[in-house]
């Protein structure tokens, strides 16, 4: 399912002697599957291995079936792999994560406009909202202020080539950032990075996010004083805490 | 100098948020000056991290707390979008990816690099010279200079060109209270009252791929990271991530500098006081133009009554381009509305007018208006809004302003 992270595990036992044992997943499978231990070493004939595989599905991960191996291999230096049994073979489908309290994911129509699809009429593009709700399940907080962060991207990209609307939402959307440091400063820039990279998944939104850019040329804005920045927030803090 | 006609529609309402203690003292403004591949989150980011980077070295010093920060927005000219048509053209399929790139979330290719390298080379002064964003920098920190202010412009990338050009728009009795901290510099010197060839303040590092490709850079005079190439920033040009790499080389050369120039610098002596509150009106002949005030009590403040209940023209300028000057101090500011008007008196062409407020520490803004012709005294009681201020709150919990 979008969103889910299991682990899972296997025991092996071993029938012959091995030298430099690895387990490996195939490419096709490698960005959602890591195994624990990758580097067995040696192990004696008759002993039984246990292996984690932790799977992790990304939120916005495509729907669909995919299919592979875990593979038990020999490294001998300078030698390539060999493949010391018969592979595991591993079939992961993904599913849409399914949440009363989520629109559905709108997919490729949800890329036909500026704004996109948002059918509860929250301020939040559908896709936006499913996926700062997949990625921070465990933190309201964040989630509260990445969602107003977000909300400001759908009133900033219609106005942007107007020079007093972009200064007006500049300042606004600095404040929303502002509380997102606020909640994590470590992870912030991180965070505000890959949720507007996202938002700017199509041309038409790239290029309105350029033209807010250029329609602040010649002015100045202030980000305020960090150790007030939780003031910035536009919901109340506490009562989501 | 021009000053440029922009002509901008009054109609849309700003707000402005609460000021914080009511503080009229001289203060030092630290603006980040972007180049043009920064988009404009980049741009507040490295303000942010500048603020906190500083923040931590002035603890306790003479300069805790006398710091504002901000940002100094140069346009992109095309040059983000143009390396986005072409990444997309040639390999990415996804905007996302894109971005990802430009914020470093995800290491570059070297096809990316490359271009970045070309996108920069293909900037130079003549392109950011008839920015009418230069004009509008060197209004404002003329303003903020003018009241007494300094003013550093932490410099990145191309925003090195846009800085070096306003400098020579700074009113000469002001320059000793502005200084350029350049940083991963594509020109060939750092403008400044006391820059000249080997004693240039900026810093360009050795892994700095983008500037290494412009042949009339100045050489790199830092080694960041001891190896041709800094694996967390494939490009060696990110502000953040190679240039304030926390406890490396540059970073520390970077808040040196700042810290040093703060120190050398000097308040101008203008005769202009700073205020809670301020306005400057400036034009572009030599003609006759008067601000003119309404405060909240309904005093009309100008050159004939020049003492209001909240403020005061300490500015009277009846034959050059200004400024013409108006204060409110913390001690004497009333809540209510306020406007800002002027009055074209005396001239014979039209004449372009520049009104910079500031309220708070926190908030400047520039309009213009183009003046056809002169009204003389019937305009006096008929003056030209050109901003509308609402404040609120108190001198306790700080004073809200709120612009139209």
């Amino acid at each position: 399912m979008q969103g889910s992270a299991e682990t899972y595990y296997a025991t092996i036992e071993v029938t012959d002697d091995l030298d430099g044992a690895v387990a490996r997943v195939v490419p096709e499978l490698e960005r959602w599957i890591s195994v624990t231990p990758s580097i067995i070493g040696d192990v004696n004939k008759g002993e039984k291995i246990e292996i984690a595989f932790s799977v992790r599905i990304p939120p916005d991960e495509a729907i669909g079936t995919y299919e592979g191996t875990v593979q038990l291999k020999q490294a001998v230096l300078g030698m390539p792999y060999k493949t010391i049994a018969k592979p595991l073979p591993i079939t992961i489908s993904i599913t849409e994560y399914i949440d009363m309290n989520l629109p559905p994911d709108p997919g490729a129509a949800g890329e036909q406009t500026l704004l996109g699809i948002d059918s509860d009429s929250d301020g939040v593009r559908d896709d936006i909202q499913r996926y700062i709700h997949l990625t921070y399940p465990d933190d309201k907080l964040i989630r509260a202020s990445l969602r107003e962060y977000a909300k400001q991207f759908q009133i900033l990209l219609p106005t942007a080539e107007n020079k007093e609307a972009s200064y007006l939402n500049a300042k606004k959307l600095t404040k929303d950032g502002n509380c997102v440091y606020a909640m994590n400063r470590a992870e912030a820039r991180t965070m505000l990075g890959e949720l507007r990279a996202r938002i700017l998944n199509t041309r038409e939104r790239s290029v309105a996010y350029i033209n807010f850019g250029d329609s602040l040329s010649g002015k100045t804005t202030y980000i305020g004083d960090s150790s007030k920045w939780i003031n910035d927030c536009n919901f109340d803090v506490e009562a989501e805490r | 100098m021009k000053i440029y006609n922009l002509i901008l529609l009054l109609l849309v309402t700003a707000y402005l948020p609460a000021s914080h203690a009511a503080d009229c003292d001289k203060r030092t403004y630290v603006y980040f000056g972007n180049g043009m591949m920064n988009s404009f989150d980049e741009r507040i980011d490295n303000a942010r991290v500048l603020q906190e980077r500083f923040s931590e070295r002035i603890a306790g010093t003479s300069l805790e707390g006398t710091i504002t920060y901000g940002v100094s927005h140069n346009e992109s000219h095309g040059f983000i979008l143009d390396l986005m048509e072409v990444a997309i053209q040639d390999a990415l399929t996804d905007h996302s990816q894109f971005w990802r790139f430009i914020w470093n979330l995800e290491s570059i290719p070297d096809y990316f690099r490359f271009k970045m390298a070309v996108v920069a080379a293909a900037v130079n002064i003549l392109v950011v010279y008839e920015q009418p964003a230069v004009q509008e920098h060197i209004s404002t920190y003329n303003a903020m200079l003018g009241e007494g202010n300094k003013v550093i412009v932490v410099t990145h990338s191309q925003g090195n060109l846009y800085a070096n050009i306003a400098y020579l728009g700074i009113t000469p009795q002001y320059r000793n209270g502005f200084a350029i901290v350049s940083v991963a510099n594509p020109d060939s010197y750092v403008a400044g009252i006391d820059s000249y060839p080997g004693n240039y303040l900026y810093t360009t590092i050795e892994e700095d791929y983008v500037i290494q490709g412009i042949p009339t850079a100045l050489p790199a005079n830092v080694n960041n990271f001891y190896g041709p190439v800094y694996w967390n920033d494939y490009s060696g040009h990110n502000f953040i991530d190679s240039y304030m790499a926390r406890n490396y080389a540059a970073e520390r050369k970077i808040l040196t500098d700042m810290e040093n120039k703060i120190r050398q610098m000097s308040y101008a002596e203008s005769g202009l006081s700073n205020g809670i509150i301020s306005v400057t009106l400036t034009w572009d002949g030599y003609t006759d133009l008067d601000l003119h005030v309404y405060e909240p009590s309904g005093t009309h403040v100008y050159y004939a009554n020049k003492t209001g209940y909240s403020g005061y023209i300490d500015r009277d300028d009846m034959d050059g381009i200004g400024p013409e000057h108006y204060v409110v101090s913390c001690d004497t500011i009333q809540t209510g509305p306020y406007k800002f008007g002027v009055n074209y008196y005396r001239g014979w062409t039209p004449q372009n007018a520049a009104m910079f407020l500031k309220a708070g520490d926190e908030e400047t803004v520039i309009r213009y208006k183009t003046l056809s012709e002169a009204q003389g005294y019937s305009g006096n009681t008929n003056p030209v809004i050109m901003f509308e201020l609402d404040v609120t709150g108190n001198s306790t919990d700080g004073y809200n302003f709120h612009v139209r």
